[in-house]
């Protein structure tokens, strides 16, 4: 199914006041995606899953996405039965993102939310154990953020290094 | 993470550390076992060990200097991560690559498909208990890579492939010495097969455990040959076929549950080994067919705006990269999603009521890379 297909099933399903938009009409994009409410994410993806045209058993990737003002979380979407793709956005605030867990619709999701809350900080509270993935559990901060910045050493190990190459410079 | 290494306080259970430089482990993993006797409750791996923050890197630098660590993300198979990459960027970038470097990408992502294919089932003999056929299928990954090292100079991590092309042409003789090769291994595979995939003790050790069937594989996200030896037929290269793909002849091996049940641990090992074989016939066409002209369009500059995923079958499945521009030189946000990040999600609700030992088997038959779980 092309994406204006899509776009045009979920919208009529769910209303304007879940599916906000699809980007069709905007240049430079070259692969579409359809934006949706953030705190509905849950029921749109369940659904996305289930209907038979739609069929999207394959959640390819969970992506966290610092746009400055607001958190964004982009959901890859595959079925295998109908060989279509679709790209699904919500956006979340940037102080204390939150969004649905959705585990429930794919076990897949588990370490893709894990994955989200540690380099993002995005709170999934219906997941079944969301603690961080990649980083230490007593790790400050969420690295992937725009304005994160390193702390200077983590437990007693300094985070940086002179460069090696600065010791090559006869002058210095 | 757990703090505990030992603990013998809950009643019949034991919670043991394995890693995470175990050597069945692949690289740096560890999992916490939950065991009571030789019976696992539940195995939690914990991963991260390798966490190289290439996507944090990759916000820095410009879209063609990351492929160096695109390399690193998988250096068994460097050669389909690369290419993912390259994808994603001329996707987004709208590159036009010369045909010449579409057939070299391929035939050097199939040779890397096989020498990685090659370790998977070699370390998991290995890993079983079977050492012999470890060191044979060493000996001729390691004539792959002399013939990438003559084509790159790199034998792992090989930063061949560029955004718009290849970085070299062939050398006068390679073709050659590839075909060469290509007969040399033909005629191992039947004595590795001999040797190892029908042997009854091995069958014995990998028949019937963990199977993994079809349901299962597509929830969890299991991609590449752990999802086609579930029975699921799907391929990237035959379904969403890139590059020129759509002109080679192959099949696509899927798991029929030949000593056991579909999806076992032995499938997932014969699959590879079949893949070894198709991999042969597609470099041997692309021998035959491959263009003469240019083998790198330059690009002048990229600045590009807009988002674009692209996905290969890498030799650890459907690797997919998602690239975010804003007409910028360094990209705005890069994500890879790899075989083994999703290979690695599955163990634990597969490893209840699995026997210690045959974690081991399990691990190994998923062909989990550690850097591609962490970046």
């Amino acid at each position: 199914m092309e994406i204006k297909a899509i776009y045009d099933m979920l919208l009529a399903h769910f209303g304007e006041d879940v599916i906000l938009g699809h980007t069709e009409a905007e240049e430079g994009i070259r692969d579409p995606f359809i934006t949706a409410r953030g705190d509905e994410i849950h029921r749109v993806c369940l659904y996305c899953k289930v209907e038979p045209k739609l069929a999207f058993d394959f959640l390819q990737s969970i992506c966290g996405l610092d746009t400055g003002e607001t958190i964004t979380c982009v959901y890859h979407l595959f079925s295998y039965a109908h060989k279509h793709t679709l790209v699904l956005k919500v956006v979340t605030a940037r102080e204390a993102p939150e969004l649905p867990s959705c585990v429930t619709v794919w076990p897949a999701a588990n370490w893709y939310e894990r994955e989200t809350y540690d380099m993002f900080g995005v709170d999934f509270p219906d997941h079944p154990g969301l603690r961080r993935l990649l980083l230490p559990d007593d790790w400050q901060g969420h690295p992937m953020l725009k304005d994160y910045e390193e702390g200077a050493e983590y437990n007693g190990i300094p985070t940086s290094r002179e460069n090696p190459l600065d010791l090559l410079d006869p002058e210095g | 993470m757990t703090q505990l290494i030992f603990s013998y306080d809950k009643g019949d259970e034991v919670v043991l550390n394995m890693g995470p430089h175990h050597p069945s482990t692949h690289g740096v993993l560890r999992f916490i076992l939950y065991t009571d006797g030789e019976i696992m409750r539940k195995a939690v791996p914990e991963v991260g060990y390798l966490h190289r923050a290439i996507e944090k890197i990759a916000e820095g630098i410009p879209y063609p200097n990351l492929m160096p660590y695109v390399d690193r993300i998988d250096y068994v198979s460097a050669m389909t991560a690369e290419h993912c990459w390259a994808l994603a960027v001329e996707k987004l970038a709208g590159l036009e690559v010369p045909e010449r470097a579409e057939y070299l990408r391929i035939i050097v992502s199939e040779l890397n498909r096989i020498s990685s294919h090659a370790i998977c089932v070699g370390v998991m003999a290995m890993d079983i208990g079977a050492i012999t056929p470890f060191p044979y299928l060493l000996r001729d990954r390691e004539e792959i890579n002399d013939l990438l090292e003559e084509l790159c100079g790199q034998r792992l991590t090989y930063n061949y492939i560029r955004v718009g092309g290849v970085s070299a042409g062939i050398p006068s003789g390679w073709i050659g010495r590839c075909r060469e090769f290509l007969d040399r291994f033909e005629r191992m595979l039947p004595e590795f097969d001999r040797l190892i995939t029908g042997n009854e003790i091995f069958v014995n050790r990998c028949a019937n455990i963990c199977p993994i069937s079809a349901e299962e594989a597509i929830a969890h996200g299991l991609v590449g040959p752990n999802l086609r030896a579930s029975g699921v037929d799907f391929d990237v290269r035959r379904d969403m076929p890139y590059s020129v793909y759509p002109r080679l002849d192959f099949d696509v091996a899927v798991g029929t549950g030949a000593m056991g049940t579909t999806g076992d641990c032995w499938d997932r090992f014969w699959l590879r080994c079949e893949e070894m074989k198709q991999s042969m016939r597609i470099i041997r066409q692309c021998l035959d067919q491959i263009p003469q002209g240019e083998h790198y369009n330059k690009p002048k500059k990229i600045r590009p705006k807009g988002e674009a995923w692209a996905r290969v079958e890498s030799a650890r499945g459907d690797m997919f990269c998602y690239v975010v521009g804003a007409g910028k030189p360094e990209p705005e946000r890069v994500h890879f999603r790899t075989g083994s990040f999703n290979a690695m999600q599955v163990v634990e609700p597969k490893s209840k009521g699995v026997m210690v030992a045959d974690l081991v088997a399990l691990i190994a038959s998923l062909d989990v890379i550690a850097p591609e779980i962490d970046r």
